[in-house]
């Protein structure tokens, strides 16, 4: 399909073996954006692997160790049994952080940002358990299925008032998000539009913590909806707003904006939305050729996005714990302002600049502090064994390559050299305050 | 070589002061910059008190010239000998004796009559119409302060700062789809902490950050670093503040008095933050309400007087309005428990530096009643439209999405 | 984590031990206490005696080999702090030339006496350590052994020949050690060094024994006890120059339950505690001395009449997991809480009177409620049965009832029916909120008594069933007393408790006590609890960073741990002049 073929310069594969070996440094950039920072294994087997196979790796599902299922499934019953919402918590950090498949986790996020529902208006565990499960089955596939299985997942239902849609009364809260927040992006529907495509989910109703389409108060009359006339229902309805142009682009501004730069250019939304339509909204071709792309590896795009704290937070710990206090961790992300399963509003986390200000600065700056000189987060892998006389020089590389994927310039890696020089303690007390040095800096929120 | 001589170059121009392309200036540019009287108005300050519940503007500003008063308020009303007049119509309730004194030095403003059109008298309702300042909006997704706080951010976001205290849920007021508002319980929350290693490697990793992130950058690296200075600098100096700070002024023992302490405490130690929310609970006063309102009234009166003449001892005064709200005022009439259902249009009082203290608006009548309650004369969005316009300098227009005309309090 | 329960379990295993057999009483002539050559003015005393059997015990236990052999003690001893001090054993033993454990039994096995003595002046606080050793030739062979050692310390240690026998070791910093041919003697002051010694080889009673605190604690407790502990509160009460314990209490739960037992505490001339370990079980004693007749009026509603006392409930249903009963005289309390409590305590009663008058308009609680009770209140606690349910609850509480022993029983009871259907009623709201099923009232006839209790709307289904399912709310009126249980079969169980005679009035008293509060705790129950929840248990675990099988190991452990062992009782006895806080157990 030669129409189709993606504009030169932009989604074109990127040649390593013209502008830029692939190295530790790409690796992490890699790694960093597809999932939730990576482990030193991870590190080194990207490094040496290539892109084009650590790419499938990230794309094709891995079995899950035993230990993983065995803990997962502890996590998740749990969460069930006490209803508590920061078990469920626990239990999403916890894949993250030790999931064979993060980018399922990082695209699972993605999803849980764009439909963005809060167990503080849905006030239950299962079903807030269902909604994910749903978005993770469709976190690499159909956009079509997940946004047909949103319409009618319980927890959004609740969160948006499906039930108060009745024939007589039609809610438009549903109707006006789909439009706005899950399809197509404001200024591409009229406020008619919202009104006539509400009456189409009019009835789309839970009872019994289930999905019911309740006939009695559904709205069979005909609606007009994007110019087009019918007796639409919900399903419709849905088909409608994937069938706009602007549906495509829309989800390409969000790939874009996660993976590649924060202000993606007109021409590179063109060109994804192209590619989702190519690939009929399926997202795991499109994530091939994004992390394959020349943009994505352009230098300008490199350390350009703020860390979310959980890129931050669980990047770090998958870098470098060995066990992970999680209870404290869920409380350290809520005051970061990523609380996973309570996002402040339908329109999820904005992220980017806004993740900074003077409080979640200090609360970055004391995670940096508690997790390299305490236990209270979690006990680090990292240990001093490695090499034993290792000099201050190898040890800052060690750990530059670690979690910056190279060494830093000038200034700063004399700074780093210094400080575990003159750093007090046995060795493992400078190897920390080295680590704690490298996770306050300005250049590690970035990524 | 030559990149470090522009290095030098560019921390030379920027310690000068002449880097106007940065939106959030360095800590030291920003005390430069006040002492040549430019940055003082965006020192201005909101401190608002949310009394949640409902209060009963009635027994609060009691209109005890007026003699359906008594005849609506046999069991519950204030004695007119014992009301803290303020002219033969209305009087404050004999626990206000604070606010009374800083009504007679020129500092409070009350204002009468506020509400909305079509009140609503479900608490949760109504405090969100209150706080999303769009009455018809049924999901409200962000609140007026959240929007103010989003315009800031896109013009001077070293300004977009705003702190919740003491409450456990981020008051809508504050919520955006954009600006992340903390939450914070104790002075401890703005702190660095020590961790357990050595403290002079703690010290020593202090130091070499602060050095590095001195250096300008460019993107977002650059946005990270001035934001850890002005962090750092907070942080220091709120620490530094919080073993020095000394205040004469004896706060009464009450949560909302130690949260207002706080507040006076950080703006001591010139934390950024320019608007607060704290919040004082407890007025759904259906039955006896009498000793409960009373200690309420007192806790407010308590706190916001020790507030004020801490923020006149630290020179402070000229930099704070502060406001009270809440979402609806209650029933003309008492009910049959001793308490008052929920009603509508209230009063609220307002710390005003600017000279315009005293009544405003007019008191509602209490015989020409919608629905047995008092009918509003002023809208809450023209006291909002007034702290927005002429306080903070952000325009009501566009947070409010509607034109109000300010009222005169400020 | 693991290492604190290492260290518990650790600690467990000595317990455990020592409950396998008797303890010697030591012999004949080391049989009376050593405390009475201690110097007078002590501020409190301890005394170990007969250990040597106990440390026996341990060391040859198969418990203690389990244990030594056990992952979690192959983790225990991998931290640092566990290096350290199994180089210092070393270090020791080699010096000695006998293992840890012979030097235990050696040098600790006889009797060791303990006393710390006030600052007087510009003086420090000081204590006094006395050991006594069964074998003379084991000290000289301690004293060949340390002198030379002493060498190279340097000028750090000093030796020299003290007055009164034996050998003097001095430390720089003030520390003397000396070990005479039975008595090993420590202290940093040499006064009380040196009276220590003549009193004790002179074989003289010199102050302590004779101070009317001790005394009137040898009296009420006796002194033929494993460990014996006295604290001369008089003394302490002098030294902070207040009572030990304040006028008013900021706690009214406290209050209630433990108001009479602290008020004589502080007017006690002492506080004593004894342990004691026997064959089968182990009983821990505090005592205070008191009578009822010496409370002012506004205590005694915290005491029982010795003449008429009303005595506590006892609940004896089958596999409970414990009961918490007591009497009070509740009305005098509350009438007397201005007395009894904290100020800024009573705001909070007048705000529950206002409330209580909006849900019983017109009535006082003071007047018209409280006189409604006897003053007997029991908690019993028993394993939920879930027979209301499709399934389990994911985390699986014990189900409570609480029994009111009502003076007034109809009129009383539809008060208590009002409180019931009241909390039914806002559980059903919240219920709703979280969408759970919603209970509706019912009732039952069981051995002709009637029991309500909240049936659910449907049964509910599912293996992780809201914790919210744990409860059946129920109640009825047995007799007299009125239950509120959290399970319907409690609810039945203590009818048929009635029935077959098994309420029996009143606990049973220890001879010449009156129980004051009485609780019981059965460990194997709670060992079944935690059992049935290991899923959860296993999860909070891996929340915090261990494995599953860690996890599981752990748990094990604990639940072996308990199921070895009896109930415990915990229980407050008021004696003529005295009152206890008795804490006994056993172990199978």
């Amino acid at each position: 399909m030669p129409n189709f073929e993606p504009p030169a310069g932009l989604l074109a594969p990127f040649d390593f073996t013209i502008d830029r070996a692939w190295t530790a440094r790409e690796a992490t950039h890699l790694l960093g954006r597809s999932q939730f920072g990576y482990t030193p294994a991870e590190l080194e087997l990207a490094t040496q692997r290539g892109p084009a196979e650590t790419i499938e790796r990230l794309l094709n599902a891995q079995p899950e160790p035993v230990e993983f299922q065995q803990a997962e499934l502890a996590l998740r019953k749990t969460a069930l049994a006490t209803g508590e919402i920061t078990d469920l918590k626990i239990w999403w950090l916890y894949r993250m952080w030790a999931s064979a498949n993060p980018l399922a986790e990082k695209m699972s996020l993605l999803w849980h940002n764009h439909f963005a529902t809060s167990f503080d208006k849905v006030r239950s565990v299962i079903q807030m358990l269902n909604q994910n499960e749903l978005i993770r089955e469709h976190a690499l596939g159909h956009f079509q299925q997940l946004l047909h299985g949103m319409s009618r997942d319980t927890a959004m239902l609740v969160w948006l008032d499906g039930n108060a849609n009745r024939k007589r009364h039609p809610n438009e809260n549903f109707a006006r998000e789909i439009m706005e927040l899950f399809a197509l992006g404001v200024g591409n529907y009229t406020e008619k539009d919202i009104q006539e495509a509400a009456r189409a989910f009019s009835g789309w109703h839970v009872r019994e913590g289930a999905f019911w389409f309740n006939q009695s108060q559904h709205d069979e009359t005909e609606k007009t909806v994007f110019g087009k006339v019918g007796n639409f229902d919900g399903a419709a309805i849905v088909d409608l707003c994937l069938a706009q142009p602007a549906c495509p682009k829309f989800l390409a501004m969000k790939l874009l904006k996660t993976f590649v730069c924060s202000e993606p250019k007109q021409e590179l939304i063109e060109a994804v939305a192209t590619r989702i339509r190519l690939h009929d909204f399926v997202m795991l071709p499109v994530l091939r050729e994004l992390f394959s792309s020349q943009v994505f590896y352009d230098g300008a795009n490199c350390r350009s996005l703020i860390k979310s704290p959980l890129d931050l937070v669980v990047g770090s710990l998958r870098a470098l714990a060995a066990a992970v206090k999680w209870p404290s961790i869920a409380k350290l992300l809520a005051s970061l302002g990523q609380d996973v399963f309570e996002p402040p509003s339908v329109k999820g986390w904005e992220g980017g600049r806004l993740w900074i200000n003077s409080s979640s600065i200090l609360v970055r700056t004391n995670f940096a502090t508690e997790l390299a000189s305490t236990e209270q987060l979690a006990s680090l892998r990292i240990s001093v064994t490695e090499g034993a006389g290792e000099t201050s020089d190898s040890v800052v590389a060690r750990l530059e390559r670690l979690l910056m994927g190279g060494s830093f310039e000038g200034e700063l890696h004399a700074s780093l050299i210094a400080l575990n020089q003159l750093a007090e303690g046995n060795s493992l007390q400078k190897l920390r305050a080295t680590i704690q040095l490298i996770l306050s800096l300005p250049e590690y929120q970035l990524y | 070589m030559l990149s470090s001589t522009r290095r030098e170059f560019l921390q030379l121009l920027g310690s000068a002061g002449l880097i106007s392309l940065s939106t959030m200036p360095p800590r030291f540019l920003a005390t430069a910059a006040e002492t040549a009287g430019i940055a003082a108005r965006d020192k201005r300050v909101l401190v608002l008190i949310q009394l949640a519940g409902g209060n009963d503007g009635l027994n609060t500003l009691i209109p005890h010239g007026d003699p359906a008063y008594e005849k609506a308020r046999p069991g519950i009303g204030i004695p007119k000998a014992q009301v803290l007049r303020l002219n033969d119509q209305v009087g404050l309730h004999p626990n206000l004796t604070g606010l009374r004194e800083l009504y007679d030095e020129g500092k409070l403003a009350v204002v009468q009559g506020v509400g909305y059109p079509n009140p609503d008298r479900s608490h949760f309702r109504s405090m969100d119409i209150w706080q999303s300042a769009q009455p018809l909006n049924e999901n409200p997704r962000d609140g007026w302060l959240g929007r103010a706080l989003e315009w800031q951010f896109d013009r001077q976001p070293a300004l977009a700062e705003a702190l919740s205290l003491g409450s456990d849920k981020l008051p809508l007021a504050f919520v955006s789809t954009r600006v992340n508002v903390p939450s914070l319980h104790r002075l401890e929350d703005f702190q660095l902490v020590d961790g357990q290693g050595p403290s002079a490697n703690r010290d020593r990793i202090r130091m070499t950050i602060k050095q590095l992130v001195a250096n300008p950058a460019s993107g977002e690296l650059d946005f990270v670093r001035r934001a850890t200075t002005t962090a750092l600098t907070s942080a220091e100096r709120l620490t530094s503040l919080s073993a020095t700070y000394r205040t004469t002024v004896n706060y009464p023992s009450t949560g909302l008095a130690s949260r207002l302490k706080l507040v006076a405490q950080m703006l001591t130690a010139d934390l950024p933050a320019r608007m607060f929310v704290v919040s004082l609970d407890g007025f759904d006063t259906h039955s006896q309400q009498q000793p409960g309102h009373a200690a309420l009234m007192a806790e407010l009166s308590g706190a916001i007087r020790a507030f004020e003449q801490d923020l006149a001892e630290h020179k402070l005064s000229d930099r704070v309005v502060l406001a009270t709200y809440s979402e609806f005022g209650r029933r003309v009439a008492e009910n049959g428990s001793l308490g008052t259902d929920h009603g509508a249009a209230s009063m609220l009082f307002a710390l005003t530096p600017t000279g315009k203290a005293g009544l405003h608006g007019t008191y509602p009548s209490l015989t020409d009643l919608t629905d047995g309650d008092l009918k509003f004369n002023i809208d809450f969005r023209s006291v909002y439209a007034a702290i927005l316009d002429k306080w903070l300098e952000i325009p009501s227009a566009e947070v409010i999405k509607e034109v109000f005309r300010p009222t005169a309090f400020i | 984590m693991s290492h604190r329960l290492s260290s518990m379990l650790f600690l467990a295993v000595i317990l455990g031990v020592m409950w396998q057999g008797e303890v010697r009483a030591a012999d004949a002539e080391s049989d009376s206490s050593l405390v009475r050559h201690l110097p007078g003015g002590a501020v409190a005393t301890a005394e170990i005696s007969g250990l040597a059997s106990i440390i026996e015990r341990i060391e040859t236990s198969e418990a203690l080999k389990g244990y030594l052999n056990s992952p979690l003690y192959q983790e225990a001893i991998k931290t640092d702090p566990a290096r350290k001090a199994l180089a210092g054993k070393a270090i020791l033993e080699a010096q000695l030339g006998m293992n840890l454990w012979s030097i235990a039994k050696t040098y600790l096995g006889d009797r060791l006496v303990m006393g710390v003595y006030p600052p007087v002046g510009i003086h420090q606080p000081d204590g006094i350590l006395v050991i006594r050793v069964k074998n003379a030739a084991d000290l000289s062979k301690l004293l060949e052994k340390l002198t030379p050692l002493a060498a190279f310390a340097g000028d750090a240690v000093s030796i020299s020949d003290h007055a009164g026998g034996g050998k003097a070791f001095k430390s720089k910093d003030g520390n003397q050690v000396v070990v005479t041919d039975r008595w090993i003697v420590a202290s940093k002051s040499s006064e009380l060094l040196s009276q220590t010694l003549t009193n004790l080889t002179t074989s003289h009673d010199s102050g302590l024994g004779s101070e009317a605190s001790w005394k009137l604690m040898a009296q009420q407790l006796g002194t033929q006890h494993a460990i014996q502990l006295c604290v001369n509160l008089t003394k302490v009460s002098q030294l902070l120059g207040k009572r030990v314990v304040p006028e008013k209490l900021d706690n009214p739960v406290v209050s209630l339950l433990y108001g009479g037992l602290l008020e004589y505490a502080a007017k006690s001339p002492y506080l004593g505690m004894t342990v004691d370990i026997g064959e089968s079980g182990y009983s821990i004693q505090s005592a205070v001395a008191g009578k009822v007749s010496d409370l002012d009026d506004a205590h005694r509603a915290l005491v029982l009449d010795p003449a008429q006392p009303l005595l506590p409930m006892t609940l004896d249903v089958s596999e409970r997991l414990g009961v918490f009963s007591f009497s009070r005289n509740f009305l005098k309390w509350y009438k007397a809480r201005e007395q009894l409590l904290e100020g800024k305590l009573l705001p909070e009663f007048d705000k529950f009177e206002t409330g209580l008058a909006t849900f019983l308009p017109g009535k006082d609680f003071a007047e018209d409620v409280l006189p409604l009770l006897t003053g007997r209140v029991a908690i019993v606690s028993a394993p939920q049965d879930y027979s209301y349910l499709d399934g389990k609850p994911g985390v699986q509480l014990p189900a409570f009832g609480l029994v009111i022993e009502l003076a007034k029983p109809s009129e009383g009871a539809d008060i208590l029916n009002l409180v019931a259907q009241t909390i039914l009623t806002i559980s059903n709201l919240e219920a709703a909120k979280q969408k759970r099923q919603l209970w509706v009232q019912s009732s039952e006839s069981y051995h002709n008594v009637q029991i309500n209790f909240a049936r659910y709307l449907q049964r509910p289904k599912g293996d992780q069933l809201a914790t919210a399912y744990n409860f059946q709310p129920a109640s009825t009126l047995i007799g007299n007393r009125f239950v509120l249980s959290s399970s319907l079969g409690l609810c039945r169980e203590l009818i048929d408790a009635q029935q077959n005679k098994r309420l029996a009035e009143t606990a049973t008293a220890s001879p010449n006590g009156i129980p004051n509060v009485v609780q019981e705790l059965s460990p194997v129950v709670a060992a079944q609890l935690l059992e049935a929840n290991a899923a959860v248990i296993h999860a909070k675990s891996i929340q915090n960073g261990k494995t599953a099988e860690q996890s599981g190991r752990e748990l094990e452990a604990v639940c072996t741990l308990l199921r070895r062992m009896t109930a415990i009782h915990f229980d407050t006895v008021q004696y003529a002049d005295h009152m206890r806080l008795e804490l006994s157990g056993g172990w199978k």
